[in-house]
């Protein structure tokens, strides 16, 4: 069990810098998630991590120790590949017990842990196939169990889920986060999933060409972003451009948006030069009648989703308003609504940061 | 499918040529290593088994019989040590360098064995360059009589079939994930355990035909042994074509063709009942 | 994503060691070939290598030979033939091998392929016997039989790989607008498949050109290939000549493998 550290981490092909100064912490046993589109470099981490790239710059440190001259198979570490990378040519049971065979270890002890650890990822009695024998979501699961079965100090998970159906994602996220949980391992997750990331993570990186837009808890990332990149990139938003922006406390900032004064908090450094916007989160938003509201707008889409009722409501001002109404609102397309907002969900930050 | 389909009719002409100039005149010859030798005719009217007695109760024939399927079997693992490494390297290629290595392989390929194996009698000869290189390095002190040894035949035939084997091998080894290497890198595997646990069993339907198709092909080559092999060792190719055109002995020179088919049908039977478990896991 | 731009350094050759052993096997695979182009351009009596000076009197020579020349113009003519016939026997043999589905279909390759497969000595024994009977014997039919028999499967299987790269869909769409089958073929499947029907007669080509065993047995009495007629100079008289023979056939082959890369690629063809 180990803390890990990646300081300003670099990494530069021929006309192409991957990499551009990537920091992160992770304590010991914490799951950090590495979320971000592709190309952002969230890959190249977890592989310089694993030990199949060498950075340029920078350094990665386990225990406060640099592991970046110790080569891949000294690493300790658990890797889970997308493609699950199971040999094809050994059954289920010796692609588990490779790495112990390797170690050398009595032929006795390499059945009871290989026979344990599929137990634990629910693999009884598929030893003797051979991974094309199996489903995919076993697949991923034999992958999972091959990394586990090492005692990995450090797990690196590259988009474990991406191959799998809906139905079998959901299980096997689940299936990850409790044995990382129980057993204690630090892990790396890199997904461009953001509900896997909010879900599963106890810190989230959200990356952005190169470098780490911002890295902290899962409900940070999502409530508090410090710029558009972030909040669009981890949930539904809507955002409005505001006209003006006054500094009244630490982090807190009134401004003039669509024609009302509102006072709410923000990303702190904000200057009434920088340029803005004002994130609301769909749940942020409520349809009320006219008088009541903050804003008024006319319904320009409306469509039944079961659960919810999704609206657009266009502003005079020409913004867009996205929100889930209660399912059986009376909202019909050209209707004048009014919406109120939950000012505890509205977040001022900057277009882009600093 | 239907047979109604009229595309394939299309198959008649290149059906009745390999039935015609190809099945039908290798079953004749099982029936001509029956027939009585001829005396006017290359063979005679009646049928007899005893071409089969005389090769089967004749030491030398064995000799002979055996050189050849040992030669190849030489043949076929030098041609296997030489192809992998070059099937490796080519197989790491892209782009411009990767049709030049393609080329490489491919100019050989298309050149008429005739033409290669003369250019080995250039290579060995004894004010050659193989001698002058061997020389210059000190490993031999007077040029060395090259030419028509057996270990030159063994050369100029791995010469022959590399092409054979670098191809289906490197096709092999592009098929294989590269995330398996380093997935066995993850778990602890260095380089050599990669290799023998990962890279090797995976190439193997790339090894597999291209080590049965050199054998194959090597166990019956003529023309290497006859310009190369000079007069003083016989391999079966020699032998069969010399009863056939030289002593036209077409009964007996039939005899031993078969004997040769069906010795190679039971050496490549028993390499692939002794690899039958690794190939059924290695194929994709 | 970025893993394809990634280099592992397992996957890098070994170093210094491994650089040297490749150099060396490339070296023994293209020697033979530099020797003869080399010893080819020789002024001295000797084939041999490094050649003496620069000279172009064994090309003379060599076409001053009428029994080399002949050689050259019967393989050249023998090449030409075998080239069309496999070709277009070929086409149509492939284009059923599309409907045929199936086990079928692996055994139909494997039919199509046997030639290759079957050591040539086999075929060309075989086929002496079968042509003696059926009075083809010492013939230059008999000879060209061989030839496109031994042939056939390169064409076959170069057309083959072209034809399945052309959608089933196109051929519908092309009934569809109203083309009757041999419109369709000549319209919309030839121009498509036409790199690769190229490549094929240039295999076959190039294979009938340099087949030694089973012109051997089959030659017509008074014809020589010129496989077979530089055969007989090698073991009885051993000039230079047979080097500037030697290098036009590689040439052409060289020209082959040039002209393959460039319609199709080498690594789509091989």
């Amino acid at each position: 069990m180990a803390t890990v550290e990646v300081r300003d981490l670099r990494k530069r092909y021929q006309d192409f810098l991957a990499l551009d100064g990537v920091s992160l912490r992770a304590e010991t046993g914490q799951l950090v998630t590495l979320l971000g589109p592709s190309g952002c470099g969230k890959s190249t981490t977890l592989r310089c991590l694993a030990g199949f790239l060498e950075p340029n710059g920078g350094d990665i440190l386990v225990e406060g120790e640099s592991i970046l001259s110790t080569p891949a198979n000294r690493r300790g570490f658990g890797v889970v590949f997308q493609n699950y990378a199971l040999f094809p040519h050994m059954t289920v049971a010796e692609n588990i017990g490779y790495g112990l065979k390797l170690q050398k270890l009595p032929k006795g002890e390499i059945e009871t842990r290989v026979y344990d650890v599929m137990k634990l990822v629910r693999l009884d009695g598929l030893g003797d196939r051979l991974p094309r024998e199996i489903s995919g979501g076993q697949q991923q699961r034999v992958a999972l169990a091959r990394a586990l079965v090492l005692k990995p100090r450090l797990l690196l998970l590259d988009e474990p889920l991406a191959n799998l159906d809906a139905r079998l994602r959901d299980e096997v996220r689940w299936l990850i986060r409790d044995l990382q949980q129980q057993s204690g391992i630090t892990a790396f997750y890199v997904t461009h999933d953001q509900s896997e990331a909010m879900a599963m993570s106890d810190m989230v990186a959200v990356m952005k060409a190169g470098r780490v837009a911002q890295f902290a808890t899962p409900r940070e990332i999502y409530q508090k972003p410090v710029e558009r990149y972030v909040a669009d990139f981890t949930g539904e938003a809507n955002f409005l451009s505001c006209d003006e922006v006054a500094v009244t406390g630490e982090g807190r900032y009134s401004i003039a948006v669509a024609g009302t004064t509102l006072d709410l908090g923000g990303v702190a450094g904000i200057t009434s030069d920088t340029p803005v916007e004002l994130l609301l989160r769909p749940e942020a938003l409520r349809l009320t009648s006219v008088d009541e509201a903050t804003f008024r707008g006319t319904v320009t889409k409306s469509a039944f989703l079961g659960a919810a009722l999704h609206c657009e409501i266009t502003l005079p001002g020409g913004g867009v308003l996205k929100l889930s109404a209660e399912p059986n609102a009376n909202v019909r397309t050209g209707d004048e609504v009014g919406i109120a907002i939950d000012h505890s969900h509205a977040w001022l930050m900057p277009e882009v940061a600093p | 499918m239907t047979l109604r389909n009229p595309k394939l009719w299309l198959a008649v002409p290149a059906i009745a040529l390999i039935f015609v100039f190809m099945i039908l005149p290798i079953t004749n010859m099982i029936e001509m290593s029956f027939r009585t030798p001829g005396t006017t005719e290359p063979f005679g009217e009646e049928f007899t088994t005893m071409h089969y007695d005389r090769i089967l109760g004749d030491g030398y024939y064995w000799g002979v019989l055996f050189r050849s399927l040992f030669t190849a079997g030489v043949v076929t693992l030098l041609c296997l040590v030489v192809s992998y490494p070059i099937a490796w390297h080519m197989s790491k290629a892209k782009g411009l360098k990767a049709v030049f290595l393609y080329a490489c392989i491919a100019s050989p390929l298309m050149t008429g064995v005739l033409v290669r194996n003369f250019g080995w009698m250039i290579v060995a000869a004894l004010n050659g360059p193989l001698n002058d290189v061997l020389l210059g390095l000190g490993i031999i002190e007077r040029p060395l009589r090259l030419l028509f040894t057996q270990g030159l035949v063994i050369l100029a035939l791995v010469h022959v079939f590399v092409p054979f084997m670098v191809l289906p091998i490197n096709n092999a080894l592009r098929n294989i994930n590269p995330s398996l290497i380093e997935a066995s890198a993850s778990m602890g595997a260095n380089r050599r355990e990669v290799f023998r646990d990962i890279i090797l069993p995976l190439s193997f339907p790339g090894i597999y035909p291209g080590m049965i198709l050199v054998y194959v092909l090597a166990v019956a080559a003529y023309v290497t042994p006859a310009l190369l092999g000079g007069q003083m060792v016989s391999y079966m190719p020699t032998l069969i074509i010399g009863e056939l055109t030289g002593t036209f002995q077409w009964p007996f020179g039939s005899a031993l063709a078969i004997v040769l088919s069906v010795s190679t049908i039971l050496v490549v039977a028993l390499f692939t009942a002794l690899t039958a478990k690794l190939m059924e896991r290695s194929k994709a | 994503m970025s893993d394809a731009t990634s280099t592992f350094s397992y996957q890098r050759p070994v170093g210094l060691t491994f650089g040297v052993l490749i150099v060396v096997l490339y070296v023994f695979l293209m020697a033979p070939l530099v020797m003869i182009i080399g010893a080819s351009f020789t002024e001295s009596l000797m084939i041999e290598f490094p050649p003496k000076g620069l000279s172009m009197q064994w090309y003379v020579e060599f076409f001053n030979r009428q029994d080399l020349v002949d050689g050259l113009l019967m393989s050249l003519r023998i090449g030409a033939i075998t080239a069309i016939v496999t070709t277009a026997v070929a086409v149509m043999a492939a284009m059923a091998g599309q409907v045929i589905s199936g086990r079928l279909s692996g055994w139909f390759q494997l039919g199509m392929t046997l030639p290759l497969l079957v050591p040539e000595l086999l075929t060309a024994v075989g086929l002496l016997f079968f042509l003696y009977k059926i009075e083809l014997g010492r013939t230059v039919i008999g000879l060209q039989m061989g030839h496109i028999l031994m042939s056939f499967p390169y064409a076959y299987v170069s057309i083959a790989a072209a034809l399945r790269q052309v959608p089933g869909s196109l051929e519908e769409a092309s009934a569809s607008l109203g083309a009757t089958g041999w419109q369709t073929f000549r319209l919309v499947i030839l121009p498509l498949i036409m790199p690769g029907l190229a490549m094929g007669a240039i295999f076959a080509f190039i294979n009938s050109f340099d087949l030694y065993t089973i012109s051997l047995l089959l030659k017509p009495l008074g014809g020589n290939t010129l496989p077979l007629a530089l055969f007989d100079f090698l073991t009885y008289e051993f000039k230079p000549t047979a080097a500037a023979a030697a290098t036009l056939s590689i040439l052409l082959s060289i020209g082959g493998v040039a002209l393959v890369q460039k319609l199709v690629g080498l690594q789509r063809a091989f």
